[in-house]
């Protein structure tokens, strides 16, 4: 009965929001109900005048201008071929941006990481009773059900078959890299899954978010590892990647509850994104210098790569050290046989910085020398380029043992940042800026006073950056001007701005 | 009387073509988009959030996430309008779970709510934007949802269906129960708030 008045309201409602009828029509049609549906039809006209507002004509004006000039920017750059530049141009700022997350998370994270892989792995799948039932499958009379599955979304019948047969495949995927290499297939399947949904107009739900969050939670933990490949950390990479523009596409169909569920795994795929690329940078240094583990052994040296001959570009010549000291003196390699990362074992200890040892890094023009992994810090690079056509990274990290303290250097220009771990958060110092032809650098005698011991060994590998001028391929004329030398100058550790010195350069 | 035109300013084809060229990065093809879906946004966030100033900011934030996900839109069984609507019904969502607020009324815009005509013959007496909201507060939240989709964007119920997910008839089982509820509260409170504004 109320279902048969709810319809004649409703068809009373579009017959007057098309126009078709009138109140007084719509109520001579249904004469016996017409004292119910009069003032439940003059309530909706109501309603609908009053919120029939139009919105400022300034604001829809201002707000279109901005919406179609960010629409045609925005797809025009995402259209484009070839690797995507933003990816390349957002590594440094995913990295700065996820370096605290990663400690935090790493420390939540370490007994996991301290499991054996295929221990976690059956602590996520614990579906025993799963398992026998697709064991009994295979072996009797579900053949049939089971190669059909492959292709199961979330919710329909042969989904849980799926899932199990996936545990069986798990069961029995005996190495770490027939399991790794399940886990990047997993995750990808669960990618698509949720892609599936979004296709057939399905509601996603946090149970399939979730899911997607197991997989990918078992990879995050995998990427600690140093002995991925390129081609798998490759694939994490562009699985993160995938995860992002997917979960990012499929948003408007998550369900109201899920959202929560939604940002999870939206963060998480963020975090593997900068673990993969890590990973993926790790591996193509060990795949292209031949090192056992990572760049910074200190009694290695690389022979020169006769592929390696691209220089990075540089804006900076080379500069003194605040209190006027020379740099230390640094190889200048020849420019058609550079080599692609060098990592000379090094020099004495410096004041200030006693028992550390350092190596030198030289890669192309630039060089510098970092405390070595005898020291207790690791040197990784950040960003070689989506289509690992880069010869060197973008960027040199050098982290302590306990991760509290890295230093970040972009080869091309100098650029120095220092993150220090204190009471749950990262504080950035910018401790060296290349600003057009001048070169800043922190006050040494403010950073000792803020950090003591630690400021030591940032200054000196901040003073110790060296990038030699570009080689002229042709004769440089006699009358030609030197370009003078770029100027110096100090600025206060603490309080900086990006990019804002705290002083004017001293000449 | 009319109750409104709920008709597609285009053909579908043409809005097909159009968010076609749209994720290709055609900026005329984008502004038509804008103006044919910005009144109706703008409505619904309004009749969810009752404040104007919230209500713009949200609307163009509701277009610059469409910008986000055009890209991979494709025609799947969800028609561009409720996929649109999806997204602003999520933002308002999430908006209300960040603030802490759910839909209390701010500061409304005096002039908008006067320079809308109001045929005497239509209406007993003129509300404005401010105490539509103010009734809706109480409803469920579902109910919200299809009182600004329905008479805020004025959605067909089949429409309404597919960006809330839910069946045509447990829509118009809510719009029933809300225009009830809001005839009752609308027959009293109107004149409650003038006595108080007054005393």
């Amino acid at each position: 009965m109320r279902d048969r008045f709810e319809e004649r309201l409703n068809e009373c409602l579009e017959a007057l929001s098309s126009g078709q009828r009138t109140l007084e029509q719509c109520l001579a049609i249904y004469p016996r109900e017409a004292a119910r549906l009069e003032p439940l039809l003059r309530t909706a006209l109501r309603l609908r005048e009053t919120l029939s507002v139009e919105p400022r004509s300034e604001f829809a004006a201002a707000a279109r201008e901005r919406f179609v000039v960010a629409g045609g920017q925005g797809l025009m750059e995402a259209l484009r071929a070839g690797p995507r530049p933003s990816f390349v141009r957002a590594a440094r700022a995913r990295f700065l941006a996820a370096a605290q997350r990663m400690v935090v998370a790493g420390q939540s994270r370490g007994w996991r990481a301290s499991l054996p892989q295929w221990v976690a792995g059956l602590n996520l799948r614990p579906a025993t009773a799963a398992l026998t039932a697709v064991l009994l499958l295979f072996l009797g009379f579900g053949g049939f059900t089971v190669t059909t599955s492959g292709d199961a979304l979330p919710g329909e019948w042969n989904y849980s078959v799926k899932r199990a047969t996936e545990n069986v495949r798990l069961t029995f995927a005996f190495s770490e890299g027939a399991r790794r290499d399940l886990n990047i297939e997993l995750a990808g399947e669960r990618l698509s899954e949720i892609q599936g949904l979004a296709d057939k107009g399905r509601p996603i739900g946090e149970s399939v978010l979730n899911d997607l969050k197991g997989e990918t939670d078992s990879l995050v933990g995998n990427l600690g590892e140093s002995d991925w490949d390129t081609g798998d950390a490759r694939q994490v990479v562009e699985l993160a990647q995938q995860q992002q523009e997917v979960l990012a596409q499929v948003e408007p169909m998550v369900k109201e509850n899920a959202q929560d569920e939604l940002v999870a795994a939206m963060a998480l795929s963020e975090e593997v994104s900068v673990k993969a690329e890590q990973a993926y940078a790790l591996a193509l240094f060990t795949e292209k210098s031949g090192k056992a583990e990572r760049i910074s052994a200190g009694d290695e040296t690389e022979e020169p790569s006769e592929e390696a001959t691209e220089t990075p570009p540089s804006e900076v010549t080379p500069t003194e050290g605040p209190g006027g000291e020379p740099s230390p003196p640094a190889p200048t390699p020849v420019p058609t046989d550079e080599p692609m990362v060098v990592v000379e074992p090094g020099s004495p200890s410096e004041e200030g910085t006693a028992g550390i040892v350092w190596d030198r890094v030289v890669m192309g023009r630039f060089s510098v020398e970092v405390p070595s992994q005898a020291s207790g810090w690791r040197l990784t690079g950040l960003g070689f380029g989506t289509d690992n056509s880069a010869p060197a990274p973008d960027l040199l990290r050098i982290t302590n043992v306990g991760g509290t303290a890295i230093i970040v250097i972009n080869p091309r220009n100098g650029d120095t940042f220092w993150y220090e771990y204190k009471d749950g958060l990262f504080e950035e110092f910018i401790v060296r800026v290349a600003v057009a032809d001048e070169v800043w650098q922190a006050d040494p005698d403010a950073m000792r006073g803020f950090h003591a011991d630690y400021a030591g060994i940032v200054l000196h590998v901040v003073q110790s950056i060296d990038i030699a001028p570009p080689p002229t391929p042709t004769p440089v004329p006699t009358d030609t001007p030197t370009p003078p030398p770029a100027a110096t100058a100090t600025v206060a550790a603490s309080g900086l701005e990006p990019g804002v010195p705290a002083q004017t350069p001293v000449p | 009387m009319e109750f409104g035109s709920v008709a597609a300013p285009v053909s579908a084809e043409v809005e097909q073509e159009t968010i076609e060229r749209a994720r290709r990065g055609d900026q005329q093809a984008l502004a038509d988009i804008y103006d044919w879906y910005l009144p109706r946004i703008y409505r619904y966030v309004l009749a969810r959030v009752g404040n104007v100033i919230e209500a713009e900011d949200l609307t163009e934030d509701v277009f610059l996430r469409m910008l986000g996900g055009i890209a991979g839109y494709r025609m799947r069984n969800i028609p561009f309008s409720a996929w649109l609507f999806r997204i602003a019904h999520n933002h308002v969502v999430s908006y209300f779970r960040k603030s802490g607020a759910r839909g209390t009324p701010g500061i409304l815009d005096e002039q908008i709510a006067d320079a809308r005509p109001g045929p005497a013959s239509m209406v007993e007496t003129r509300l404005t934007v401010e105490e539509v909201v103010r009734a809706t507060h109480d409803l469920p939240e579902a109910q919200r949802e299809v009182i600004a989709l329905r008479f805020a964007v004025g959605l067909s119920v089949a429409e309404t269906a597919q960006v809330l997910g839910k069946r045509e008839g447990n829509v118009k089982a809510l719009q029933h129960k809300a225009v009830v509820r809001l005839q009752r509260v609308l027959a009293v409170k109107p004149e409650r708030w003038a006595a108080e504004g007054s005393g």
